[in-house]
């Protein structure tokens, strides 16, 4: 069946709606560009968010609709390593949850192979980028305080969130050190006067925003632009490939409407793939053809290779300073301070450094309670008097690409992902541990029998030693990125949930390239 | 404090919907939790041993303890269906071994004696403990009274500024 949309050839076919698709989208038809915009997930309205729902206010057991797809309609298939991709499928794409904290890259993170030998350095520099910053952040607007750092260089900022008395106290400790604790710079709207509604402090961004102060291509982008008549949003929809013409050259884009399983065709002169890592993957993967055998721009066999994302360890603690003081509202906009990337000392089998968020759970439960020991009265009154000392640490690695570790498509099957992380820079696992201890041996006593020697409990793994709490396998770094190394293969800190693929059969035929892949970690709660 | 009061109904307005919050919301959280309750997978006695091991586990002090917001229940509650087999299965386990060890005709003391063992041991006891104590954690402070009245939180709400940490000594 051929809609009515085959007919027009648009200049541009964007896919994908979130940060990258959904702000090119805009800034084509802000150019005059006529766009079509394909997202496979549908609008939400975040003012129908019920994040705001106490848990004692929801049903047992709470029933959440979530953006991921229905499995009963959509049959999940898994193939592959278990990675967790934090991703739904919602016009706006991740923007739509996220807690929007933007770090520009500094001149060092460009490069990274003549500083410390590991990947290849970009083909441009930080101040070629610069501007784009620039352009980027008055765009999403950005809050944040002005450094003057290295590591994490300054933009254009809004007013700075306050911090809070654990984050203080921290910096206190840190700068003895030589580290800092910074407001977090972040794509939140501080103060009102920016074209959308001020943050309110609720401490729920990460489950979306539901007056959309974050940053949301879905409110803040893609409205604005089909108000210009130039911008045709298919939400609902998906890409089933990319098809090429005699000369090699993609002419139109086969897409099908998830609910009804409508085909359709969209034609265009210039096609952007950014439905995220893997799905821009897939999405060359799949279309392959006579002249494509191995799908799109892969001659050379390097599409859903080097498959990498981040790691994470996070430690908890208690600061003396704040044991069995009165409750105040410390809820802010969750990730609210971070400390910046902090270079890892000589010496070590890593490279670069990390980045910590603080305080990035929320502070409505008592996270610690279940790890305060004992029972009864003493128990009880311990969770109480810890609550508002309780602070974490979530630090970030980033992980290096190895080709090893691909997305893969096969005719008959689903998707296929091989993930094994390697090793790392910026080591999460290996840091955090000193870089906490360092800080707490200046500024907390750890109150809790289960505390480690440096005066953190690293609560959520036990007691397994540093090297292996950010559940990455450490080997020595390759001379250069492509050289083999002995693969010490461990599940991802995040393996326990699972990548999975679901698939949309065809009315006729069972095609590949509707096999895919999705995970969202975080449900988005809905009214309705 | 009535300008908050004002945004906390506006705010329980815009976000609280569904029969069960609405019946909830007619009654206080302890007043829900003394409603006469038939245990749903627990038989009567084990429902009692429960009831007396949450309330070990969290007592009532200055605010009420775990089963008076009815912590004992809603782990019943959990037990319900068929993907909680493993669950059922251990709690019931547990229950039964802790039954037969004469815990319910304890006294006071012995009890929090035998607790005691059970929270430092390791073994299939020490399991059964922490379990039945996380989710007693779990849903105690998922509660209206574990969450504001014991632990005092003041979030989840509107502000138009939020003032930070404004204490001299933490700068």
């Amino acid at each position: 069946m051929m809609g009515a949309m085959s007919r027009e050839r648009f200049d541009v076919c964007v896919i994908g709606s979130g940060a990258a698709g959904g702000t090119l989208a805009s800034q084509l038809v802000k150019r005059g560009a006529r766009v079509a915009l394909i997202e496979a997930g549908k609008y939400r309205d975040p003012s129908k968010l019920r994040n705001h729902a106490w848990p004692y206010d929801q049903a047992r057991p709470p029933t959440i609709p979530s953006v991921t797809p229905d499995p009963k309609r959509e049959p999940v298939e898994y193939k592959g390593d278990p990675i967790s991709v934090s991703r739904g499928r919602v016009v706006g794409g991740r923007t739509t949850h996220w807690n929007a904290v933007t770090l520009r890259f500094s001149e060092d993170d460009f490069r990274e192979w003549s500083m410390n030998g590991i990947e290849e350095d970009w083909p441009l520099t930080y101040r070629e980028l610069a501007p784009y910053y620039d352009q980027v952040e008055e765009l999403m607007v950005v809050c944040g305080t002005r450094e003057n750092l290295e590591v994490v260089p300054d933009g254009r900022f809004i007013r700075p969130l306050r911090m809070r008395c654990s984050e203080n106290i921290l910096d206190r400790a840190c700068r003895r050190i030589g580290m800092r604790v910074i407001p977090v710079r972040k794509a939140l709207a501080t103060e009102p006067g920016h074209g959308r509604s001020a943050c309110h402090y609720c401490g729920h961004c990460m489950q979306g925003c539901g007056v959309s102060a974050i940053f949301n291509t879905a409110e803040h982008l893609i409205p604005q632009a089909r108000r210009t008549g130039r911008l045709v949003l298919r939400s609902g929809w998906m890409v089933r490939e990319l098809r090429t013409d005699d000369e090699a050259r993609v002419r139109s884009a086969a897409i099908f409407e998830r609910d009804s399983g409508e085909e359709d065709a969209i034609k265009a002169d210039v096609f952007v793939a950014c439905c995220g890592n893997i799905e821009s993957a897939r999405l060359l993967l799949n279309s392959r053809s006579r002249r494509f055998p191995n799908g799109l721009a892969n001659s050379n066999d390097v599409v859903g290779r080097y498959l990498h994302g981040h790691i994470t360890a996070e430690v908890h603690g208690y600061l003396a300073d704040l044991v069995g003081q009165k409750p105040t509202n410390q809820d802010g906009a969750l990730d609210h301070a971070c400390i910046p990337r902090a270079q890892t000392p000589e010496g070590s089998d890593y490279a670069g450094g990390f980045g910590i968020q603080l305080n990035v759970r929320g502070y409505m439960r008592p996270h610690h309670a279940r790890h305060v020991p004992g029972f009864g009265h003493d128990f009880k009154k311990r969770v109480r008097d810890l609550k508002p000392a309780h602070t974490d640490a979530l630090a970030f690695g980033k992980v290096i690409g190895h080709a090893e570790n691909r997305v893969s498509c096969t005719r008959i099957a689903a998707m296929t992902t091989v993930y094994r992380c390697r090793r790392c820079i910026s080591a999460g696992s290996l840091m955090i541990g000193p870089c906490i201890g360092r800080c707490s041996r200046h500024a907390t006593r750890s109150t809790t029998r289960r505390a480690s020697p440096c005066g953190c409990s690293s609560r959520d793994r036990g007691d397994s030693p540093p090297t292996r709490s950010g559940a990455c396998a450490w080997v020595k770094p390759p001379k250069r990125p492509s050289s083999i190394d002995s693969i010490k293969r461990t599940r991802s800190k995040t393996s326990s949930s699972l990548m999975e693929a679901a698939s949309r059969p065809s009315p006729r035929r069972i095609r590949p390239s509707q096999l895919l892949p999705w995970r969202s970690v975080r449900r988005r709660i809905f009214s309705g | 404090m009535s300008d908050q009061q004002t945004r906390r109904e506006a705010l329980v307005q815009i976000t609280v919907g569904g029969g069960a919050a609405a019946a909830l919301a007619s009654l206080s959280p302890v007043a829900w939790a003394q409603t006469p309750y038939q245990p749903k997978v627990l038989s009567e006695s084990q429902f009692k041993l429960l009831t007396t091991l949450v309330d070990m586990i969290i007592p009532s002090t200055d605010t009420p303890g775990a089963s008076a917001v009815g912590v004992d229940r809603m782990i019943d509650e959990d037990l319900v269906g068929e993907i909680k087999a493993k669950l059922k299965e251990e709690l019931l386990g547990g229950l039964s071994r802790l039954d037969k060890s004469g815990f319910g005709d304890l006294a006071e003391t012995d009890r929090v004696k035998l607790l005691q063992e059970y929270s430092e041991a390791s073994g299939a006891e020490a399991d059964f403990f922490q379990a039945r104590k996380g989710l007693t954690v779990d849903h105690y402070y998922s509660t209206k009274v574990g969450i504001i009245d014991e632990l005092g939180y003041q979030g989840n709400t509107y502000l138009a500024q939020f003032p930070g940490c404004t204490h001299e000594e933490h700068q």
